[in-house]
């Protein structure tokens, strides 16, 4: 199932989660660190995530199950994203 | 696997593997490494200024570290050291595990928050960190002492 924010999800990834592989050809439940996103990295995918959607994440959000996927990634956006 | 030959000291004795958060001889209560691309804390500096800066590291860390990746870096990959000798299963702000230098590569840790809650659940009562850095990258190794 395609995720509500895909799109912008794979963009902040592939500028900033540095995977060993195309982001495009990632399923929305494919682990990202196994795909070669470090923990380093993945501050700066949260970071991203943080500009590109006018949120901030919680430090109950700030653990690694939060953003070990794409659809992980998507639920937590939404989350944080204020109601339309 | 229990009791897998995975190799053989000097003297030709077995070492036997720990499973992951099994109890660890003696007091050592838990270990963890890692490794950070200087290059990348540089990127990260000047990608996202102030926000990366704040949100990653404790005022007293910038106030030794200044904006030097490499040293950034150290403490950086001391924190993740640190989260991974914990055990860490929940959510931890990485601002809320303070480091200091103490010298000949040696850091001492101060925790807070959620860390100092992780730490009291793990029984945890001192934590030694070494950290080093070549070939642009900075490495750190934590262990934990428990009760």
């Amino acid at each position: 199932m395609a995720s509500g924010y895909d799109t912008e999800i794979r963009t902040v990834l592939r500028d900033h989660a540095r995977l060993r592989v195309d982001v495009g050809t990632l399923g929305t439940d494919a682990d990202l660190f196994a795909a070669g996103m470090s923990s380093h990295a993945s501050v700066n995918v949260m970071l991203a995530l943080e500009d590109t959607f006018d949120i901030e994440f919680p430090d109950a959000m700030l653990k690694r199950s939060v953003f070990e996927s794409i659809s992980a990634i998507d639920t937590a956006v939404s989350e944080l994203r204020p109601a339309a | 696997m229990s009791g897998v030959r995975v190799g053989a000291c000097a003297g030709g004795a077995t070492v036997k593997p720990l499973a992951p958060n099994a109890e660890y001889p003696w007091d050592m209560q838990g270990v963890g490494m890692d490794l950070v691309e200087i290059g990348e804390v540089s990127d990260s500096i000047e990608t996202f200024g102030e926000k990366y800066l704040g949100r990653v590291f404790t005022s007293a860390e910038r106030n030794e570290c200044g904006t030097s990746p490499a040293r950034l870096a150290e403490r950086f990959a001391a924190k993740e050291a640190i989260l991974k000798a914990l055990h860490a299963d929940g959510p931890v702000p990485l601002a809320a595990i303070d480091t200091r230098a103490a010298g000949r590569g040696q850091l001492t840790v101060h925790l807070t928050a959620e860390a100092a809650t992780l730490a009291g659940r793990r029984g945890v009562v001192s934590i030694g960190v070494s950290v080093s850095r070549a070939h642009g990258q900075a490495a750190a190794v934590a262990a934990t002492r428990a009760t």
